[in-house]
């Protein structure tokens, strides 16, 4: 390994973990051995996240139970790798038992093209992340300092781009994946993942790409198909847009640096929307992003977390010279971008038809969560159905979910299931409604700092009969909703972003671009939901009245000047 | 010592150079010291009269034996034996566990204190002394003057059985009863006291020593009002805190309750337990008094005592229960056929179903009181008895306070809820500023060992674990270095895990070198703390052969037995030997203190 470390002697406490981990391992199995807590010790917690979970408590009832003289209610978020979100009936079918049995009943959709689980106890944690490898999807690597599940321009089966997207992101995912058989020893009892011929524990064990530490920091790729960006492709360390001409897809712009993540009251940190060095053909993709991985992995902030993603990297050494390095390991130069354009970053809503004149629905899921509540019955619905059809489940980046390979015959049947489970609702959502997201947030996520998940549909309503006052309904905003700043949600990617800043609290940034392109701009600082809906009000007024037809929210507070165009993520605080 | 003590004078029993000294040390005092000092005197003398003491050979002299489980015989012996002491009796005082019924072969007066538990068992520690008194060895007693008090709980069916067993068996080998046995329900004090009284009389008469005036009980009352050491003289400790220890979702409901006992006097160890005066539901008195049309101030005499009928029914009666004694006298003064039918027969299973689940609300309600006026049907109820709890905090590291933790009992019957009396108490009609009256309840069967180097296993489900909390902190007080190892189990990890923070934080500093926990309900196969005992068999074992000491709390019908047969297993597997051989290995250790149970 290539490593050009330094200063050893700073790095964060999350590297020395990593360092002396043995790949990965740590004390993960004792930590999983002791029944007097349902917690794991401090450094497993770290590692843990390398295997796809993480300990989380119900904050709740935390100080509730202290009182009690009970430790928190742990419990651990199981993350999968699903590359871009495609699996079969009988998949899904075994995600939900996996819901019943060990997590409350309830499957949130990320924003990554994936399921979560919460609250799974410890004493279930390894019965559930062997569920979900039996059935051909594993959860290595959906958390961690390595690259996290690929997402994938939703669909694959809607064009010969899109598939060939999504074979690439398959062949990235695989070929990025950590080779540490510390996964099998702890999880699958020495077995090896799926795919693999045999569990990696030979002696000297190594990690090809990643080396011993693994990354710096986080790593997120993500695959786009204009005119879709359902993917927010500029919210990814690296991104590639597909250049098809005449139905000929000639390769991919390859796109670096994005992400979403920073602090409150730190200028230094800060979000940053991916830019275009230049074009691969489809057979250099993956070779395209080892080289960009291994330069981060050799030049990645390993002194300061907060200062580690791809894009402060390439901010500190520059773009042309990050361009050059990639180039130099590749063997290669990248050829000159071609233009590309998108629409949206928004799931197309209703059915939508393929080339081979299958159908593909897609269920509009409010902040993504499937469980059964009142009228509305997700998990129950989505089991009728894969029962009923053994139709394909793609998941949305925008948290949706989309019913795929439908024949015109079952078209009706479906619509039928989905009007008995209370699920065909969103028919008559507003595109506004559609499109807004949330983070997990509270009482599940440790990192929240006020309400999201459990705030959206109150802000939706809300928003939504402002701009109902307005004659607005049929305009697409996005909106989107974190408890914290770190961007689980890609706010920052949003016309309204609103970020969690304390208990009932937040931050409003406007000003994004609709296509997902632009960031957003700190609009006011600190406010009350009250507070939120009071300045949205006549600035969607104007909007009403002075906007140009088929100009977005966003571009229009630019072009009057309300807010300031954010160019780059260095002058997002400017 | 105090061979001087007990040689001085019954009346001031000071010598002349004893008393200068006390006087000199008294002028140097401040109020408060002398308080302290006038509890920690009466603790030395009862401390002292509680060891064997060795009487003037050629003098005739009384023995006192007790058979005790909770402490309550001990606590009624040593009384008896104080007051012997104070009159001037020659005394000595033996626990069973220490004394072979052979020996009563060279006895003339002997007292005995025995209780009965469950299906009419001898204590633990008198089973040895039972077992000898009815085999052969023991052939004929007929120079031997004795009475049996025997303490129980006439809820049970073998009530005072031990006892009773006791006294007919010395009467067998021709034992000459000085006075008749006298049974203890729950509420003992009372009778019990006077028992003493009345024993000690016919003794000192036989023996030609007339009580002196001071006599009696002279040394247990003055020595009251510094110990609350019984029911009938509690301490009004405040409230300071209650908590419910279950996390949202479970379905026990176990109260973690701390009281004040600033300016008590009570001064408690590890292993003892709280009295708390119990006081019945208002609710449910408010009921029985309707039932009988009876005005809440009509006034009764109930225990010798005055009271308004609210009042007694309140505080002074059992009400949540009817027991087989009282039944009866209420089937005979009512006359219902109903009621004389079920004592008809030797079967008696119509009448112990009758029994289960009813209290005097029902009976009343079933049964109309005819024939019997309403004080007169008051004088047929069971006194009401306080309820103990296990002390949950180390002395050392509170003094000044006490801590509970209080399962609320609660179950449905007949369609109208019913709860434990006291436990209820606390988890219903208690608010923070509040206070109960309690009392110290010792309980020496259940000590620490004092070398601090040696290892403790507790043993303690559900609020079985509360004298370990207190156990684990007084050694960390008393800065013992011996290893501890904590069992515990209950029905769910999340919601039912006891003091779960406090033992995390004392294995993290070190201090529970093991901890092993059982949740019965978490997993499809059910799972206890003794299946952890024997999963644990190899270590454990290993810390019996290094001098450990085990202790068990909680449960005596299913735990405390399941336990048992768990350790006599890992004993006999680990020792490869016989059941028998591992049986005498854990009797042993029973001999040696190093096996001690508080269960209930």
């Amino acid at each position: 390994m290539n490593d050009t470390t330094k200063t050893t002697s700073a790095v964060s406490a999350a590297e020395v973990i990593k360092s002396e981990s043995n790949f990965l391992r740590g004390t993960i199995k004792e930590s999983l051995a002791d029944a007097v807590t349902g917690a794991v010790a401090d450094a497993d917690q770290i590692l843990l996240k390398f295997h796809g979970t993480y300990q989380q408590d119900d904050r709740d009832v935390r100080l509730e139970r202290q009182k009690q003289k009970l430790e928190p209610d742990y419990g651990f978020m199981i993350r999968a790798r699903i590359t871009g979100g495609v699996i079969a009936a009988e998949q899904w079918l075994a995600l939900d038992d996996i819901a019943t049995r060990y997590a409350k009943d309830s499957i949130r959709l990320t924003t990554r093209q994936t399921v979560q689980y919460h609250r799974v106890e410890k004493k279930d944690l390894k019965a559930a992340i062997q569920a979900i490898n039996e059935i051909q999807l594993t959860t290595i690597a959906a958390c961690g300092d390595v690259n996290r599940n690929v997402l994938s321009a939703t669909n694959p089966t809607l064009s010969e781009a899109h598939a060939e997207t999504y074979r690439l992101a398959g062949a990235i995912s695989d070929h990025l994946i950590p080779e540490t058989g510390s996964y099998s020893d702890i999880w699958l009892d020495g077995k090896p993942l799926y795919g693999k011929q045999k569990a990696n524990s030979g002696s000297p064990e190594s990690e090809p790409i990643y080396g011993k530490t693994y990354l710096p920091r986080k790593f997120k790729i993500a695959l786009a198909v204009p005119p879709d960006n359902d993917v927010d492709v500029y919210a990814n360390d690296l991104g590639y847009v597909a250049i098809v001409e005449q139905g000929k897809l000639l390769g991919y712009n390859v796109l670096v640096g994005g992400g979403m993540g920073m602090s409150h009251g730190d200028t230094k940190t800060y979000p940053n929307a991916a830019r275009v060095i230049g074009m691969c053909t489809p057979e250099q993709v993956v070779a395209v992003a080892e080289q960009v991985v291994t330069v981060q992995r050799d030049y990645g902030n390993r002194q300061e977390r907060k200062n580690a993603r791809l894009k402060y990297t390439i901010d500190r050494h520059g773009l042309a010279w990050f361009r050059e390095e990639v180039e130099r390991r590749l063997g290669f130069e990248l050829q000159q971008a071609r233009p590309f354009h998108f629409n949206t970053t928004a799931d197309q809503p209703g059915w939508r038809q393929d080339s081979s004149g299958l159908w593909h629905w897609c269920v509009h899921i409010m902040s993504g969560r499937i469980s059964d509540t009142g009228e509305q019955r997700y998990l129950s619905g989505f089991r009728a159905i894969a029962k009923a059809l053994g139709c394909g489940f793609i998941m949305t980046a925008n948290q949706n979910l989309v019913l795929s390979g439908i024949r015109d015959e079952d078209k009706a049947r479906l619509e039928a299931l989905a009007a008995e489970y209370g699920m065909a609702a969103d028919a008559n959502w507003t595109p506004f409604r559609r499109q807004a997201m949330a983070c997990v947030g509270l009482p599940t996520c440790a990192l929240a700092m006020a309400e999201s998940e459990r705030a959206l549909p109150d802000f939706v309503q809300r928003i939504e009969s402002v701009m109902q006052q307005c004659g607005l309904e049929q305009r697409a905003i996005t909106m989107r909703i974190t408890g914290c700043p770190n961007g689980c949600a890609r706010p920052y990617l949003a016309e309204i972003g609103l970020v969690g800043k304390g208990p009932g609290h937040y931050n409003l940034y406007l000003g994004a671009a609709a296509d997902g392109s632009r960031l957003n701009k700190l609009y006011r600082e600190n406010i009350s939901e009250d507070a939120v809906i009071a300045e949205l009000e006549p600035l969607l007024q104007r909007y009403a009245q002075e906007g140009l037809e088929e100009e977005a929210f966003g571009d229009f507070l630019i072009r009057s000047q309300l807010i300031k165009a954010v160019t780059e993520g260095r002058l997002f605080h400017d | 010592m105090t061979q001087t003590a007990l040689a001085t004078n019954a009346v001031f029993p000071l010598n002349h150079q004893q008393w200068s000294t006390i006087q000199a040390l008294q002028a140097d005092l401040r109020p408060e010291q002398l308080q302290w000092l006038s509890g920690y005197f009466a603790g030395a003398a009862a401390t002292t009269v509680a060891a064997p003491v060795s009487a003037p050979q050629a003098t005739e002299h009384l023995t006192i034996l007790y058979g005790s489980q909770t402490g309550n015989s001990k606590k009624v012996a040593e009384r008896a034996a104080q007051a012997a002491q104070a009159s001037g009796l020659n005394v000595q005082l033996h626990s069973m566990a220490d004394f072979r019924a052979a020996k009563l072969k060279k006895e003339t007066w002997v007292l005995l204190v025995i209780s009965t538990h469950g299906e009419g068992d001898p204590p633990d520690s008198a089973l040895g002394f039972y077992e000898e008194l009815h085999s052969k060895r023991l052939s004929q007693l007929s120079s031997l003057n004795f009475s049996v008090l025997a303490l129980g709980d006439s809820s049970y069916k073998e009530f005072c059985k031990t006892g009773r067993d006791i006294e007919s068996r010395l009467l067998e080998l021709g034992a000459q009863p000085l006075l008749a046995r006298v049974e203890c329900d729950l509420a003992f004090e009372v009778p019990a006291e006077r028992w003493v009284e009345e024993a000690l009389g016919i003794v000192a008469d036989a023996l030609k020593q007339t009580p002196t005036a001071a006599t009696a009980m002279a040394l247990p009352q003055t020595t009251a009002e510094i110990y609350h050491d019984s029911p009938t003289r509690p301490f009004q400790a405040a409230v300071l805190e209650r908590v419910l220890l279950n996390g949202r979702d479970s379905n026990k409901e176990v109260w973690h309750l701390e009281l004040s006992l600033e300016d008590s006097g009570i001064a408690y160890e590890a292993g003892d337990a709280l009295g708390i005066v119990a006081q019945n539901n208002p609710q449910l008195v408010a009921q029985i008094l309707e039932t009988l049309s009876l005005a809440s101030d009509t006034k009764v005499e109930v225990q010798q005592q005055a009271l308004s009928a609210e009042q007694a029914l309140s505080a002074q009666l059992e009400v949540t229960r009817i027991t087989r004694p009282v039944l009866k006298q209420y089937a005979e003064a009512t006359g219902h056929d109903g009621l004389i039918q079920l004592f008809d027969g030797a079967d008696d299973t119509a009448l112990e179903q009758f029994i289960d689940g009813r209290d005097w609300l029902d009976l009343l309600r079933e049964f109309e009181p005819r024939n019997v006026a309403a004080p007169e049907l008051l004088a047929m109820m069971r006194p009401l008895a306080p309820r103990l709890y296990s002390i949950a905090s180390s002395p050392s590291a509170y003094p000044d306070e006490v801590h509970l933790t209080v399962a609320a009992a609660r179950w449905q019957f007949a369609e109208r809820a019913r709860g434990g009396v006291v436990s209820t108490q606390i988890a219903d009609r208690l608010a923070e500023a509040d206070s109960l009256p309690v009392y110290l309840h010792r309980n020496d069967q259940f000590r620490l060992p004092q070398d601090g180097s040696a290892p403790v296993i507790m043993i303690g489900p559900g609020t079985g674990v509360a004298p370990f909390r207190a156990f684990v902190e007084e050694r960390q007080q008393l800065g013992h270095s011996g290893n501890n190892w904590l069992f515990f189990g209950d029905r769910h990890f999340r919601t039912d895990f006891l003091y779960q923070t406090d033992w995390l934080r004392w294995r993290k500093e070190g201090l529970l070198s093991h901890i092993d926990v059982a949740f019965s309900r978490d997993q499809a196969e059910k799972v206890y703390v003794q299946h952890r005992i024997l999963q644990r068999s190899k270590e454990l074992f290993r810390w019996l052969e290094a001098g450990a000491h085990v202790y068990v709390c909680g449960d005596a019908n299913h735990m405390a037995k399941d336990v048992e047969s768990a350790l006599l297993q890992v004993i006999q597997l680990e020792q490869r030997c016989t059941p028998d051989i591992a049986r005498e290995y854990l009797q042993s250790l029973q001999q040696q203190q190093r096996y001690q149970r508080d269960v209930y």
